[in-house]
């Protein structure tokens, strides 16, 4: 074993999670079904499982599919336009994390505050929402929505019957 | 959090390994010996990103395996320092409130991540907020841990069986700091 190049470069979450989830997709496609030796398997599954965790942005990549190829592209062409002092660095973190709110982006972008002035900072965080897309907001209402409706559905249903 | 790593290695394929595409058989040999795997300095590998050379086949004279020159691109798990990634809490060891307690964090079953914190939370006096077990947290890398595991002494046998205390310490570990704003469990900042 000889390292050529210890970091040759550097990838996003989504990269890594898009590479595992076609090499699984290949593997279940072939005939007859393949399997990665043991070990790679199982830390593959791990590793899709803690980026499919709340809140990393990929943990609705399924159903919402916010990441594609081409959207690190255009981050990388907005935060160019508009927040040019934002380091490469900083804009993977922002890639990865997806900050929603000022808080989160504090953590990810240095002396934040220092840099930019309130309004700017929103309109950072507007950025991301734009491009990146963000969570639905408290889904907990919707559920609660849900089951009265099913509530409904039930008595309308029983009505008929005895009707 | 992921980098990529060339590595150059010598392959050998086995004859039952034949039956598959070379490219398959050379991914497969390359997960099996480093998937799950530290290099030191290097960080933890996943798995093949891809394979960028290879040399021909030479087929040894006694076993019949193929050994191949290759060269490829490993994903490998490395937080830079400041980089704030998320985990969940497996365990906590605590002396009580006020007293900084250390909080070990697991991303996946082999690498532990570790985490210093303060109990009490500045910004409030009132309300004490508690990091709970299997709580999603954000934190900051401060710095990495490299343990090389040296080769232990053979047991000499004794009459008692006195079951042997086997220490195991993380070959590598990421130290972490959940103080600031924005840090800690996640729910906090949503």
């Amino acid at each position: 074993m000889k390292i050529l190049e210890a970091q040759s470069a550097v990838l996003t979450n989504y990269e890594v999670y898009q590479h595992l989830t076609d090499i699984r997709k290949r593997n279940n496609s072939s005939q007859p079904k393949r399997r990665m030796p043991e070990d790679a398997f199982r830390l593959s599954k791990e590793v899709l499982e803690y980026l499919e965790t709340k809140p990393y942005p990929l943990h609705d990549q399924k159903e919402k599919q916010h990441y594609s190829q081409t959207t690190l592209e255009l981050l990388c062409e907005k935060l160019a336009e508009k927040f040019p002092d934002i380091t490469k660095a900083e804009g993977l973190a922002i890639f990865d994390v997806r900050p929603t709110n000022i808080p989160v982006l504090a953590i990810i972008v240095e002396s934040l505050e220092d840099r930019y002035t309130e309004e700017e900072q929103q309109q950072l965080v507007d950025l991301v929402i734009e491009v990146l897309g963000q969570d639905d907001p408290e889904p907990e209402e919707e559920e609660g929505e849900e089951g009265a409706e099913d509530g409904d559905a039930v008595q309308s249903v029983e009505t008929t019957n005895g009707a | 959090m992921w980098i990529v790593t060339k590595i150059a290695d010598l392959v050998q394929l086995k004859p039952q390994d034949f039956y598959k595409t070379s490219l398959e058989a050379i991914e497969d040999k390359i997960n099996e010996k480093y998937a799950n795997k530290v290099i030191p300095n290097i960080g933890l590998c996943v798995c093949v990103w891809d394979i960028t050379d290879a040399s021909e086949g030479l087929i040894g004279q006694y076993d019949g395996f193929v050994n191949i020159n290759v060269e490829f691109h490993m994903v490998v798990f490395r937080p830079h320092r400041g980089e704030v990634i998320q985990a969940r809490i497996k365990e906590q060891t605590s002396q009580g409130m006020r007293q900084p307690a250390r909080v070990a964090l697991v991303t996946n079953r082999r690498h532990s991540v570790e985490a210093e914190k303060v109990w009490l939370w500045k910004s409030d006096e009132e309300t004490q907020l508690y990091y709970d077990t299997h709580e999603i947290v954000r934190f900051m890398v401060l710095e990495e841990r490299w343990y090389t595991q040296p080769p232990t002494k053979p047991k000499e046998s004794t009459d008692s069986d006195a079951p042997t205390k086997t220490t195991y310490q993380a070959p590598y570990s990421i130290i972490g700091t959940m103080a600031a704003p924005g840090l800690g469990i996640t729910l906090w900042w949503e």
